[in-house]
């Protein structure tokens, strides 16, 4: 099917004289919805990047005049001209505290995935490309790890481990491998006794060459779609292991765990708990959507 | 044929589904009464027509689930609100805090050191034995046993049951606060026979003499109890308790005012005015003799160095806490003994909130540069929220504090052992008598477990606390208190931050619930309109 469609593919590529991935991005831009979650999204990561460049030249000084000291005498103020989503039940603005949030849902999110893909990727293809016994080893292990739900893994490998920013990086990661060592294994199948996988074996070329340099280029249009999605899969976790106190501890500003904190004063303070919760819904609901974009654009077959 | 087909059979699930909801919503009732009485049917039917007018089940919520049903263990707040409910005292208090008769219905001081007690004759246990002497002595000494509560009974040396009904009580030296001990909740009585059968089925059995019967303990979720008609002070008003554990208080206050529950113990300090406000509830309130406070485990460096726990005392912005966090709803405090306390002294240091000072201790004591530690505390919102205030306010001094969040039981057994190094904790004074906090507190014979979570081994603070308790003489035990302040002063094993209130919101259909100082409330006597 995949060898069908990949030279379907090629030749509608040759034929507008556009790469594969030329003609992806061409499909991906069309599609408005898709283009505003995307614009968004690298909004978010360069506003998350900068508070860790302005952290690092200021030696943290804005984020510890503004971001985690209290003022408890102006705590729960409602938003207002100098604090324009308010301030919080310790007397922190708002507004900072999301901006500089961001980091952890952002850059912590893409690296658990970034570290599962990598885990994942290698198992699936290993498991794929040998097949036999070393496949079912694999994969029923990745089974079992499916049969839970992620948070639950996460959780449970989180209350093994003790909570932190680095600990909920591992739970994340390593619950989100049998995904991607699936779709890995799915794709390194349909490919392993394609020609061009032959010829290379043909000239004498390694096995881990076969796999990284033949294979592997050719599964990254299922991988990214995945990939995309994960991510907020993964945002969504660290905010409900943070909110469950589990994951990253105050005071730093992470929005799960400012979300649980302001949950007692959801009934006298409305703001504390609605930005925070709607920086979430939007980063996932913008990763979810560009994430369906890019399936559409990278495999259009599935469209209909 | 295939749409027409499709509709009926869709159709057909939406009545099936109905069928099964209602069947499960009738079902329910009658399971409550099932487990909660013996005879279900009769108790329901026995309770509507006798007038309707008073419910048969009233409802508390907590924060917190009991820590043990064994009166001897379970000191713990939470244990003892349920506690008590199926437990008496040798003595118990009035309003004033004076002891008034409870199982003992007389007692006279012989000498200094024996103490004779007439025990009431009318008492039995729930499970039909006559209480006696025998059970007396029996739980006294149990409780002088006791890892957990010895506290309270080690002044005694001897117990001895002259005849059925009378028993003589020797200490080993004069103890003045003898009568308030000897009513505090964890000093209860229990029965002899049953105890000494099985003590794991007591354990998780237990039986009293109290106003209620135990019925059930699902853990982490709820208690139910059932009245003891036979109770000797009368049968209880209502029938039967239910106790639930909610820990998050704005969720407790929406349980109260959906109805869900008749009283809400523990109240948030942000929505004490909600329930004021509110047409259908009321809030009843009383400080306390509970302080609250950071325990330094002073076994341990950086701990250990007294200039940093003083500095600690400097760094930490009461009045603050009190006023914004706590919405006023409390006192702030400069010593682990409550103001209404006898043998309170108005010689504690007074540590007021000074930044200058407190770098400068840091320094001397060799953290220029700060450390950082964990700040433990219990899964309590409030708490957890004050913590970050001192996280806060320890920063500043350079102190970098890490919270750990602890669900109740694992955090008690974080303090009972030692593997603490900075808590959030509180001590409730229950006997009105300071002996009761600084034995506990500070005593090297009471580390762990029994209170002393500082770990101090301070010879000349036992020798006060001990000269403090071992006199009857009132103006003798104030001067070793004043001095033992004095001197705690500088050692500061820990810091006192606030001295809190007890609160209770409760629907106005409630009658005659009384706020117990301790919080330690006793339902005997409250009912609910229907």
């Amino acid at each position: 099917m995949r060898k069908r469609k990949v030279q379907q593919l090629e030749a509608m590529a040759a034929a507008g004289g556009r790469s594969l991935w030329q003609e992806a991005l061409r499909r991906f831009r069309r599609n408005r919805m898709a283009m505003i979650s995307a614009g968004f999204l690298v909004l978010l990561v360069v506003f998350a990047a900068a508070t860790i460049i302005i952290d690092a030249v200021t030696g943290n000084a804005i984020y510890d005049a503004k971001v985690i000291s209290q003022d408890l005498t102006h705590r729960l103020q409602p938003p207002s001209k100098d604090h324009i989503l308010g301030l919080d039940e310790f007397g922190r603005d708002i507004a900072l505290r999301i901006w500089w949030g961001a980091r952890y849902s952002v850059f912590m999110g893409a690296s658990s995935v970034l570290a599962a893909i990598v885990m994942g990727s290698i198992l699936g293809a290993i498991a794929g490309y040998y097949g036999g016994v070393v496949d079912n080893v694999i994969m029923r292990f990745m089974d079992i790890m499916l049969s839970l739900p992620y948070i639950l893994l996460a959780i449970a490998i989180v209350a093994a481990l003790g909570p932190g920013l680095i600990n909920v990086l591992i739970a994340i990661s390593i619950s989100y491998v049998p995904e991607f060592a699936r779709v890995v294994r799915a794709s390194v199948l349909s490919m392993r006794d394609q020609e061009f996988v032959e010829a290379a074996r043909a000239v004498g070329a390694s096995d881990r060459k076969v796999i990284f340099s033949q294979i592997f280029p050719n599964t990254m249009a299922p991988l990214i779609v995945q990939a995309t999605m994960a991510v907020a899969g993964a945002i969504s976790s660290i905010a409900a292991l943070s909110f469950l106190g589990l994951g990253i501890q105050p005071p730093l500003p992470e929005w799960g765990a400012m979300l649980s904190n302001a949950r007692t004063y959801i009934r006298d303070a409305w703001h504390i708990t609605v930005f925070p919760g709607l920086m979430i819904l939007l980063t996932i609901l913008s990763l979810n959507i560009m994430g369906d974009g890019l399936r559409d654009a990278l495999d259009p077959k599935l469209k209909n | 044929m295939k749409r027409v087909l499709a509709v009926a059979l869709s159709l057909f699930l939406m009545l099936a589904l109905a069928a099964c909801g209602g069947g499960s919503g009738s079902v329910a009732p009658e399971g409550d009464d099932g487990t909660s009485t013996a005879a279900p049917a009769g108790g329901a039917s026995e309770a509507a027509p006798a007038g309707g007018d008073e419910k048969d089940t009233l409802t508390w919520v907590q924060g917190a689930d009991v820590t043990s049903l064994d009166p001897h263990v379970g000191k713990e707040t939470p244990a003892v609100m349920v506690t008590c409910n199926i437990f008496d005292t040798l003595l118990g208090k009035d309003e004033n805090g004076h002891p008034t008769p409870c199982l003992a219905e007389s007692w006279e001081s012989v000498d200094e050191l024996t103490w004779t007690f007439k025990l009431r004759q009318d008492v039995t246990f729930h499970d039909g034995t006559p209480m006696t002497s025998a059970d007396v002595k029996f739980s006294l000494e149990r409780a002088i046993a006791s890892a957990f509560v010895s506290y309270v009974v080690d002044f005694i040396d001897t117990v001895t049951a002259d005849d059925e009904y009378t028993v003589t009580i020797k200490t080993k030296s004069p103890y003045g606060p003898i009568l308030a001990n000897l009513a505090v909740p964890f000093t209860a009585i229990v029965p002899k026979a049953a105890v000494e059968a099985d003590e794991d089925a007591f354990v998780v059995n237990p039986i009293g003499t109290g106003a209620f019967k135990f019925v059930e303990w699902k853990q982490g979720d709820s208690i139910k109890l059932e009245a003891n008609e036979n109770y000797w002070g009368g049968a209880p008003a209502t029938k039967n308790l239910v106790m639930r554990v909610v820990p998050e208080a704005a969720q407790r206050l929406i349980a109260l005012e959906n109805g869900e529950t008749d009283l809400a113990y523990e109240i948030g300090p942000n929505d004490l005015s909600k329930v004021r406000d509110h047409a259908n509830l009321e809030l009843l309130e009383a400080p306390s003799l509970s302080v609250f406070y950071l325990t330094l485990n002073t076994q341990n460096a950086p701990f250990d160095n007294v200039k940093v726990r003083q500095a600690i005392r400097y760094a930490i912005d009461k009045p603050l806490i009190v006023d914004s966090m706590l919405y006023g709803s409390g006192e702030p405090a400069d010593a682990t003994i409550p103001p209404a306390a006898f043998g309170y002294s108005a010689r504690s240091k007074v540590y007021d909130y000074n930044l200058e000072l407190a770098k400068e201790l840091m320094e001397e004591a060799g953290y220029a540069d700060g450390f950082t530690c964990e700040l433990s505390v219990n899964d309590n919102p409030t708490r957890v929220e004050i913590c970050q205030v001192v996280q806060s306010q320890l920063k500043e001094i350079g102190i970098n504090v890490e919270i750990q969040v602890l669900e109740f039981g694992s955090w008690i057994d974080q303090l009972g052992t030692g593997e603490h190094e900075m808590s959030f904790t509180g001590w409730t004074c229950s006997t009105a008598d300071a002996d009761y906090s600084y034995y506990s507190l500070f005593h090297s014979s009471q580390t762990g477990y029994p209170g002393n979570d500082a770990f101090l081994m301070d010879p000349k603070v036992d020798e006060l606390v001990e000269k403090g308790r071992e006199s009857a003489n009132g103006d003798e035990r104030q001067a070793a208190y004043d001095e033992l302040e004095e001197y705690l002063g500088d050692l500061t094993p820990y810091t006192p931050i606030y001295y809190s209130n007890v609160n209770v919101g409760a629907s106005s259909k409630v009658q005659n619930f009384v706020v117990d100082v301790n919080g330690y409330h006793r339902l005997h006597g409250v009912s609910v309109a229907g």
